[in-house]
C-alpha cells in the first residue's frame, strides 16, 4: 500500500523568535535508502531507495545506478555530507556513493594483504569515516579523498560504532571468540586518532547510539545463552553504565528525539516485539509501540527519522526473499509498507537543506 | 588378464542376451556353487519393485570422470549437490530427498556419515568399480542388512572382483591425467593368495591443482575470466579386498579401505574479494568382513565393519583472537549385522536381520563433551513370489539411544517403518509389468544438528518420509536389439524436516523441525541396446525427472507451496556409447532446468538451467600378454559456464587423456 506523503519538513533554526532572521534553513526529506544485508555469500547485498515525491521504490538502486552488484553481505549504510557510504562485510569494501544519485565514487577495499578484515559499520566526525573491521581495527578514511589514512588497534572484533560526548566509540563483541565474549568499549579520540582507553559494559557488546542528554545508549546481546541481550546506558564521558534495562530483552534501537525505538526477535516463540523508551529519565513509555494492529513477522531493523518524525521498521519475514519495510508514524500507526531487497536492515535518510531567504 | 577377459565376457553377454546389468548378491554366488558368473540378474531394473536404476561396467568405461558422482548423476531422480569444480564436495539428492536419507555401501560395507548425514561421494573413485545401483524405496533382495532397508533410497558401488584365474599375479595399472594440473595414477594388484582365496590391493592417487576459470558475471559488467584460488586436492585412496570361496560355497569377504586427503575449499565466490584460505584435511578407514553361507535352504550373511573417520576444518583467515579456526571432528562405527533367509513353501520366503550400530563422536565445536548413538535395528521381510506376481512386505524396527556426553541427555527413541511392494507382469512378449511401492522411513538428526555448539538443538526429532511409487516397465527384445521403457510416478512426503533457522543474527542458525516438504514426480527411463553386427553394439539411454518439491510447513510464510531449493524441476540426461570391435565411443549429456537457492522463488534466487556435454573415444590394443587401452576424455565439451550451487562456479571445458595395461 502507498499513501502519497506530503513533502515533510521542519525548521532547523535554533534562533529566538524575536531576532530578525537573515535567512532560515529547512531540512525536507526526500526519501530514504534502505541497506539489504543480502544472504551470506548470495553476492545480493542491496540498497533500495525510496522517494516522497513520487513514492518510488527503486529496490536494486545500486545495480540500477552502477551495472553491478554491491558485493556480499552488506553491514551498514549512512549518509555524510553529500555521500552515501554502505560498508560490505562479505566483500570487505566500502562503496561511497554520491548520496543524490547513488552512483559509484569510490570502492574501498579493507584488506590485510590476503585476508578480509570485514568491515562492519560506520561512524563520522570531521573529515574522517571511522570504520570498525572484525579484525580488531577502526579504519580512518578521509572523507574528501576517500582513502585510508589510519588503521587503529582496538579490541576483538568491533561490531558497532558511534560518536558521542566528542569521542568515537567501538563495541568490541569477541563474537569470533564463542563462548568467550569480550565486554568492552574502546574509546577513540577523532583528533588524534587513537584509542585512548577502553572502558567495561555489558557482555558481547554491539549497536550503540547517544542520546541528546550526554548518555550512550548500547545494546549487549550477551552469550545467546544464559546471558540475555539488553539495552544499556553509559555516560558518554566516563563510560560508566548507568542503567541497564533489565525487564526486556533488545537486539537493536533507533534514538529520535526524547525516544528510543527498541525491538527484540524472539527465536524462540517467532514474536517481534517493539517498544519505546523516553531517553531524558530512561523510562519505559510503552511496551508496544504498534496501536494499530498491524503485524511485523520478524524485525530485523529499525530507524526513526527526526526529520519526517516517520519509524521505519525492517520486516525480513523468512530471511530468504522479499523483505518488507513498514513505516509507522511516532504514535504507531501504520502509514504504508514498501518491498525492499533480501533481509532489510539498515537505513539512511535522505534529506534537503533549503535555505529560505525572507 | 582375468578382469579384461570378464569384461569380454560382459560385453559378448551384452551382444547376445543383454545380462550385464546388476547387482549380483551374495547369495547368487552360492547357489551357483562354483560358478564365477559376473553377469548377474539379468531383469533386476526389470523385475524389481521399487525403482532401480544401474550403471553397469559398460556404462562406467565410456563415462567420463574420476569418482563415483561423476556417474551417478546421470542417474534418472538423482541431483548431485555438487560445491564445485574438482575438489568439492559431491552428495546425493534422491528425489528431493537430501542425502541423510541416502544410504551408501561399497562393497557391502556402509559409508557412514554420523556428524552432517552428508557423504562424499568424490571418495569413491570410479577405476575400481563395476557397477551402481540406486534404489528408491523398497530393494529386492532375499537376505540383506536391516540397515540397507532403513534410508529411502540406498546407493550400492561394487567393486570389480579380486581375480581367481591361475596367473600367479594380475597388474592392472593406469594413470589418467589431464586440464588443471590433474594427475591420477592408479594400480590393482590381484592374485591368487591362497586355495581358495583371491585378493586385490588397489592404490589410487588423484591430485589436481583444481585452479580452473570461470566467467564472473556482475550485473551489466562485462563478465570477466577468473581462476578459482585454493582448489587444490591431493587424495589416497588404498583398498585390500580378499574373496574366500570355501568348498561348502560359503564366501568370506574381508576388506580394508584407506582413504585420506587434504584440500583446499575455495568457498563461494564473493564479489570484490576473491580470497580464501579454508582448508579440510579427511583421513578415513574402514575394516570390514562378510561371510554369507547356506544351512540346508536358509541363507545366512553376517557381516561386521569398524569405519572411523576423522575431518579437520582450518581457516587462517578467521578473526578470532587465536588467528584463525583449528578444528578437529572424529567419528568412529561399529557396525554388525546378521541375517537369514528361507523359503516357506513354494511362493512364500521369510527374512529376517539384526543390526546393531554405535557410532561415536568427539569434537572441540560440541557443547557437551562426546555425544554416542547405539542403534539397534530389526528387519522382517515377507515375501510372494508367484509366476506373474511377485509381492514383499517389510517391516523395519528401529530403537536408539542416544547420548549427549554430558550423561544428562540420554535418550531413547523408537520407531517401526512398514513398508510394501508389489511387481506384476502384463505380458510376456512385449514384457509388460506394473509395480508398486510404498515406504516408510526416517533420519535420526545428525551429531551437528543435535550437538554443534550455538546451532545444535538437542530437542529435534527424526525426520520422517514417506514414499508412494507406481510405475510401468516395458521391454522389447529382437534379435539384435533390445529397447526398454520404465516410467514412475512418485510421490514423497517428509515431516518433521529438520531446518536451519536464523536466530540471533544471519549469522547464527540453529536447527528446528520444521518443515512439511511434499514431492511429486515423474521419472522415465529409457533405454535401446543394438548389436548391428559382429562385436559391434550401440547402446542409448535416456533418463529423465521432472518434480515438484513443495515446501508446505506454514501457509502464512511467503514460501509456503515453493519449489525448495536447488531442487530442479526438470533433469535430463543421454548417454550414448558404441562399440566396434576395440574402439568406444561414449557420449553423454546432463540437463538442470533452472531452480532456486532459496526458499522463496523469485527472480533473485534463481539459478539458471544448464547443460554439459561430454564425449570419451577409447581403443583396447593387446599387446602379447599384455592389454593396453587408451581413453580420451573431453569434459564439458562446449564449455558451459554454469553453477549447482550458487556461487560455486563449476568448471568448463578440460581434457583428460587415460592409459591402462593390464596384464
Amino acid at each position: 500500500m502507498m499513501i502519497p506523503l506530503g513533502m515533510m519538513s521542519v525548521s532547523c533554526t535554533d534562533e529566538p523568535d524575536d531576532k530578525p532572521a537573515a535567512q532560515d534553513t529547512l531540512v525536507r526529506s526526500q526519501g530514504v535508502y534502505v541497506l539489504n544485508e543480502g544472504v551470506f555469500n548470495g553476492n545480493n547485498a542491496s540498497v533500495t531507495r525510496f522517494t516522497f515525491e513520487d513514492s518510488l521504490v527503486s529496490a536494486d538502486f545500486f545495480m540500477q545506478q552502477n551495472g553491478r552488484g554491491l558485493g556480499d553481505t552488506g553491514s551498514d549504510l549512512a549518509i555524510y555530507g553529500s555521500k552515501l557510504y554502505a560498508v560490505v562485510n562479505v566483500s570487505s569494501q566500502v562503496e561511497v556513493m554520491d548520496a543524490a544519485t547513488g552512483k559509484s565514487l569510490k570502492q574501498i577495499p579493507l584488506f590485510n594483504e590476503t585476508v578480509a578484515r570485514q568491515p562492519r559499520k560506520i561512524a563520522f566526525h570531521g573529515k574522517h569515516a571511522f570504520v570498525c573491521c572484525f579484525d580488531g581495527t577502526v579504519a580512518v578514511i578521509d572523507t574528501a579523498d576517500l582513502v585510508v589514512v589510519k588503521d587503529i588497534a582496538v579490541g576483538p572484533n568491533p561490531d558497532g560504532i558511534a560518536l558521542a560526548g566528542g569521542k568515537v566509540w567501538v563495541s568490541n563483541s569477541g563474537g569470533l571468540n564463542f563462548p568467550d565474549y569480550n565486554n568492552t568499549l574502546s574509546v577513540i579520540d577523532p583528533v588524534s586518532l587513537t584509542e585512548e582507553r577502553q572502558v567495561t559494559a555489558g557482555v558481547n557488546p554491539y549497536i550503540m547510539a547517544p542520546d541528546s542528554y550526554g548518555d550512550l545508549y548500547l545494546i549487549a546481546r550477551g552469550n545467546y545463552g544464559d546471558i540475555p541481550g539488553r539495552l544499556m546506558v553509559l555516560d558518554a564521558v566516563s563510560g560508566d553504565v548507568k542503567h541497564t534495562f533489565d525487564a526486556f530483552e533488545a537486539l537493536n534501537f533507533s534514538i529520535a528525539g526524547d525516544t528510543a525505538y527498541v525491538y527484540n526477535y524472539n527465536w524462540i516463540t517467532g514474536i517481534s516485539t517493539i517498544l519505546m523508551i523516553n531517553v531524558k529519565d530512561e523510562t519505559l513509555i510503552t511496551p508496544s509501540f504498534i496501536t494499530d494492529g498491524s503485524e511485523v513477522k520478524t524485525v530485523y531493523g529499525i530507524a526513526a527519522d527526526p526529520v519526517s518524525k516517520l519509524v521505519y521498521v525492517a520486516d525480513v519475514m523468512d530471511f530468504t526473499g522479499t523483505g518488507k519495510i513498514h513505516v509507522f508514524n511516532t504514535r504507531g500507526e501504520r502509514q504504508f509498507t514498501f518491498n525492499a531487497g533480501i533481509n532489510p536492515a539498515v537505513f539512511a535518510f535522505l534529506n534537503r537543506t533549503i535555505t529560505v531567504t525572507p | 588378464m582375468k578382469i579384461f577377459r570378464s569384461a569380454a565376457f560382459l560385453f559378448f553377454l551384452a551382444g547376445t542376451g543383454f545380462h550385464v546389468y546388476g547387482q549380483q548378491p551374495v547369495s547368487d554366488t552360492l547357489s551357483l556353487k562354483g560358478v564365477e558368473v559376473k553377469a548377474s540378474k539379468p531383469e533386476d531394473a526389470v523385475r524389481s519393485a521399487s525403482p532401480l536404476r544401474q550403471i553397469g561396467i559398460r556404462e562406467l568405461r565410456a563415462l567420463p570422470g574420476s569418482n563415483a558422482a561423476d556417474a551417478l548423476r546421470h542417474l534418472s531422480g538423482v541431483t548431485i549437490r555438487d560445491y564445485g569444480g574438482l575438489g568439492g564436495i559431491k552428495t546425493v539428492v534422491v528425489r528431493s530427498l537430501g542425502a541423510n536419507h541416502t544410504a551408501v555401501f561399497v562393497d557391502g560395507v556402509p559409508m557412514s556419515d554420523i556428524a552432517s548425514g552428508q557423504i562424499d561421494l568424490g571418495k569413491v573413485p570410479l577405476a575400481e568399480l563395476e557397477a551402481i545401483d540406486l534404489v528408491s524405496g523398497q530393494e529386492r533382495g532375499d537376505c540383506r542388512p536391516a540397515r540397507m532397508a532403513s534410508s529411502a533410497s540406498l546407493i550400492r558401488f561394487r567393486s570389480v572382483k579380486p581375480h581367481s584365474s591361475s596367473a600367479p599375479l594380475g597388474v592392472k595399472a593406469g594413470i589418467r591425467g589431464g586440464s588443471f594440473g590433474s594427475y591420477n595414477p592408479f594400480v590393482t594388484l590381484s592374485s591368487k593368495i591362497l586355495k581358495h582365496t583371491a585378493a586385490a590391493f588397489s592404490v589410487d592417487y588423484n591430485r589436481t591443482r583444481g585452479d580452473y576459470p570461470y566467467l564472473l558475471r556482475n550485473g551489466s559488467m562485462p563478465d570477466t575470466v577468473m581462476k578459482r584460488i585454493n582448489g587444490d586436492v591431493k587424495a589416497l585412496n588404498l583398498s585390500l579386498r580378499t574373496e574366500t570361496t570355501f568348498s561348502d560355497s560359503s564366501l568370506l569377504q574381508v576388506k580394508g579401505w584407506l582413504y585420506t586427503s587434504g584440500r583446499g575449499l575455495p568457498g563461494a565466490v564473493v564479489y570484490y574479494n576473491p580470497w580464501s584460505a579454508q582448508r579440510m584435511d579427511n583421513a578415513d578407514f574402514s575394516g570390514s568382513a562378510g561371510y554369507s553361507f547356506k544351512q540346508g535352504q536358509t541363507r545366512l550373511l553376517s557381516s561386521f565393519s569398524v569405519t572411523s573417520a576423522s575431518l579437520r576444518y582450518r581457516d587462517p583467515a578467521f578473526l578470532n583472537q587465536q588467528g584463525g579456526l583449528d578444528n578437529t571432528y572424529r567419528q568412529f562405527e561399529v557396525y554388525g549385522s546378521q541375517s537369514a533367509h528361507r523359503p516357506l513353501s513354494k511362493i512364500f520366503s521369510l527374512g529376517a536381520s539384526a543390526d546393531v550400530i554405535v557410532n561415536r563422536m568427539s569434537s572441540d565445536r560440541y557443547l557437551n563433551g562426546d555425544p554416542s548413538r547405539l542403534t539397534a535395528m530389526g528387519l522382517i521381510t515377507l515375501n510372494a513370489a508367484g509366476r506373474r506376481t511377485e509381492a514383499t512386505a517389510e517391516v523395519l524396527a528401529t530403537g536408539v539411544r542416544e547420548s549427549a556426553g554430558d550423561g544428562e541427555r540420554t535418550q531413547l527413541k523408537g520407531a517401526l517403518t512398514p513398508s510394501v511392494s508389489l511387481s506384476t507382469r502384463i505380458t510376456s512378449d512385449p514384457l509388460l509389468r506394473m509395480r508398486l511401492m510404498a515406504k516408510n522411513s526416517f533420519r535420526m538428526p545428525t551429531f551437528h544438528d543435535l550437538y554443534y555448539n550455538l546451532t545444535g538443538n538437542t530437542r529435534l526429532e527424526p525426520e520422517k518420509v514417506s514414499q508412494l511409487n507406481l510405475g510401468i516397465i516395458l521391454q522389447k527384445e529382437w534379435n539384435r536389439m533390445e529397447a526398454r521403457l520404465i516410467a514412475d510416478v512418485f510421490a514423497n512426503r517428509v515431516r518433521n524436516k529438520i531446518v536451519a533457522v536464523p536466530t540471533r543474527n544471519l549469522f547464527i542458525w540453529s536447527m528446528r523441525n520444521l518443515g512439511v516438504v511434499e514431492t511429486n514426480g515423474l521419472e522415465v527411463q529409457t533405454l535401446v541396446r543394438i548389436n548391428p553386427a559382429e562385436a559391434t553394439s550401440i547402446s542409448l539411454s535416456a533418463a529423465y525427472t521432472a518434480q515438484q518439491a513443495l515446501d508446505k510447513s506454514d501457509p502464512d510464510s511467503p514460501v509456503y507451496g515453493h519449489q525448495i531449493p536447488y531442487i530442479p524441476f526438470h533433469t535430463l540426461s543421454g548417454m550414448f556409447s558404441f562399440q566396434y570391435h576395440r574402439l568406444m565411443l561414449g557420449y553423454n549429456t546432463l540437463f538442470n532446468s533452472h531452480r532456486y537457492s532459496l526458499g522463496e522463488n523469485i527472480t533473485a534466487n534463481r539459478l539458471p538451467a544448464w547443460n554439459v556435454h561430454d564425449a570419451s573415444v577409447s581403443w583396447e590394443q593387446p599387446l602379447k600378454r599384455l592389454n593396453l587401452t587408451i581413453k580420451f576424455e573431453g569434459v564439458n565439451i562446449l564449455n558451459e559456464q554454469y553453477e549447482v550451487i550458487r556461487g560455486f562456479p563449476m568448471n568448463g571445458r578440460s581434457f583428460y587423456a587415460t592409459i591402462i595395461a593390464e596384464f
